[in-house]
């Protein structure tokens, strides 16, 4: 982010609490318990993630959105990958590892909000499939601390990607 | 392989050889006789709406420049340089003044004419480096925006291989003054299925929507279409058209009161009506779904699903090999629209459609398995059934008001059929049509 060299980094305490929290997140997310996930996001979270079309190098990078949700359509996402009954993509489920690492965290404008950003990549083999897709990319997450805990108000996921490798995506990062 | 070695599709029976399906001999015939002889969907004018505004595509399995070299004209040229063949272009798109190859350095003019190989003077002096621009397509023509090409010199003019499904067309592309344009540029995803099965998805394969689809049509996403079918029924039919093109249509029941231009933008509305000639205006009036496919792999939708504004989405089904295919998707609205019915076009239209749409997640595995299973020689001694087109395949509406031949009921395979005899038709000539 251009701006984070005016913004401060947060201490070492938060640092820990925000880290851990990211972790713990992924981890829902490689458990397939997406409804805990849900609830770990704000009521008017926006969610979006996006890919690139290649240009020349001296030109701007042309990002533009393949997942692009508020609450509302976040929860049909879920709800459907969630079911058995209600999935393909996802039963059998695929067997994933997100790794999540490069954790920068910044003290937002409010008190109790972070912007962080992050690097995952998310390792998804589909069962029965000799395949393993790769999805790597940067995260900018606002995340906001009140006394229940920490939820997540924003995420975009950057991915690194102009072609999907492995069909359609069906996870969520 | 063979001109004679056809045979896939059994008229008779209802049946097509899965080999049709999976086989890269099949894909290399497909090239030869379909794709380079047919008017091949390329992307739209509002992708490269000025001079020198360039998209990187496939005609055929060759990779060409679709470029904008004057105000009016468009040209498609091999992206491959005429001296060792490296890429002009390797990006997804861009704007330049002229083609240099970054290999040796030899420059091209955009519209492809060899400038300077900048050693000219090593040449011999008869050579007419005239002759050595970028290969053009021959035929490249603009239908409401909507770019094809075709390397069959011989090829019809456009609006005559359209034929019947431009009326559709039309109805969707040329409906304000100012037509449609691209919202973003294309998702793109690989899918390790054949490219014909999404071709047949599109033009009428509504028995897959409730099995396949059962995620989206009981969760939210669908219940605006789901409760209105089941609450005053729905007609759907099939049209087919001449070349192989076709569609399905869907509507509430018949007498069923509803607004006009169900979704769209109030804004929009009266524009249509300017710009639609009366019967185009009363098959858009009700419409729910139109879905559908130009011969071969461009497949279009216009569909309202959940409670949002209906969404017009383009998709090509790019072959890459017999069992691969590379899928493009653009998101469409009308250029008078503002900008936040165009974000909620946008955004509604790749949810439910797209490279991680809530319909395509589970299109894609179920047809990825379908070409995996179908990849072997046992499972080729079983074809693939399309038998619930032939109860009704000669049997056409009568009453049917608009372009094209219609068909009911909608929940047959009618449309599917009439594709691959198509498809079977073009694999069994040997001659281009420029030889006939
Ligand atoms: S390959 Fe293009 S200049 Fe040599
Ligand atoms: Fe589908």
């Amino acid at each position: 982010m251009s701006e984070s060299a005016e913004r401060s980094p947060v201490d070492i305490d938060d640092y820990v609490t925000i880290q851990r929290f990211l972790y713990a997140e992924m981890a829902l997310l490689d458990r397939r318990a997406y409804q805990e996930w849900f609830a770990l996001l704000t009521d008017d979270i926006h969610y979006r993630v996006t890919t690139v079309s290649a240009r020349p190098a001296q030109d701007e990078t042309s990002r533009f959105a393949i997942i692009d949700e508020d609450a509302q359509t976040l929860k049909m996402r879920v709800d459907q990958i969630s079911d058995p009954n209600l999935t393909h993509a996802e039963n059998p489920p695929t067997l994933t590892q997100r790794l999540v690492s490069n954790v920068e965290a910044y003290y937002g404008e409010r008190n109790g909000v972070f912007e962080t950003t992050s690097s995952i990549l998310l390792y998804a083999n589909r069962s029965g499939s000799p395949k393993t897709g790769l999805y790597g990319g940067e995260r900018q997450d606002v995340l906001i601390r009140n006394s229940s805990g920490i939820k997540i108000a924003e995420r975009t996921v950057n991915l690194a990607q102009t072609i999907l490798p492995d069909s359609t995506l069906s996870l969520l990062l | 392989m063979e001109s004679d070695a056809t045979g896939w599709v059994d008229v008779e029976r209802g049946l097509v050889s899965r080999e049709a399906f999976v086989s890269d001999e099949v894909y290399q015939l497909e090239i030869e006789r379909i794709f380079n002889r047919s008017w091949i969907y390329l992307g739209h004018e509002t992708e490269i709406p000025n001079v020198g505004d360039y998209v990187v595509r496939n005609l055929g399995n060759a990779p060409v420049i679709v470029v904008r070299d004057t105000p009016e004209s468009v040209k498609v040229l091999l992206n491959s340089c005429r001296h060792r063949g490296a890429k002009l272009c390797r990006a997804d798109a861009g704007n330049t003044r002229n083609f240099v190859c970054p290999f040796h350095g030899w420059a091209y003019e955009i519209d492809g004419a060899l400038r300077t190989t900048g050693f000219d003077h090593h040449f011999r002096e008869d050579t007419d480096f005239s002759t050595m621009g970028l290969v053009p397509a021959p035929n490249v023509e603009s239908f409401y925006g909507l770019i094809f090409a075709s390397w069959d010199e011989a090829a019809l003019p456009l609006r005559d291989y359209l034929g019947d499904i431009g009326w559709y067309l039309e109805t969707f592309f040329n409906r304000t003054p100012g037509g449609m344009e691209v919202l973003a540029p294309p998702h793109r995803w690989r899918s390790k299925a054949n490219w014909k099965i999404g071709s047949l998805n599109f033009i009428g394969d509504s028995q897959h929507s409730p099995t396949t689809h059962i995620g989206p049509s009981t969760l939210d996403s669908a219940r605006t279409i789901r409760d209105g079918f089941r609450k005053h029924g729905q007609d759907s039919f099939h049209v087919v058209t001449d070349e192989g093109h076709g569609c399905t249509l869907t509507y509430l029941a018949p007498g069923m009161p509803e607004k006009n231009y169900h979704t769209h933008s109030e804004t929009l509305k009266p524009l249509y009506d300017k710009s639609l000639s009366p019967d185009q205006s009363s098959m858009l009036h009700h419409l729910r779904v139109c879905v559908g496919t130009v011969f071969p792999n461009m497949s279009f939708i216009e569909s309202q699903v959940g409670a949002g504004e209906k969404a017009l989405i383009v998709r090509l089904w790019h072959p890459v090999s017999g069992t691969e295919m590379e899928v493009l998707s653009w998101v469409f609205a009308e250029k008078e629209a503002d900008q936040g019915y165009k974000d909620r076009v946008l955004r509604n239209g790749f949810h439910n459609f797209g490279a991680a749409g809530v319909f395509e997640q589970d299109d894609m595995v179920l047809w990825e398995s379908a070409t995996a299973a179908s990849n072997n020689p046992i499972a080729q001694q079983y074809p693939y059934s399309f038998q619930t087109a032939l109860p009704y395949f000669d049997t056409p509406d009568e009453n049917h008001k608009w372009q094209g031949r219609a068909h009911r009921p909608a929940d047959t395979e009618i449309a599917q059929f009439w594709f691959m005899q198509r498809w079977d038709a073009l694999m069994r000539t040997n001659e281009s049509k420029s030889d006939e």
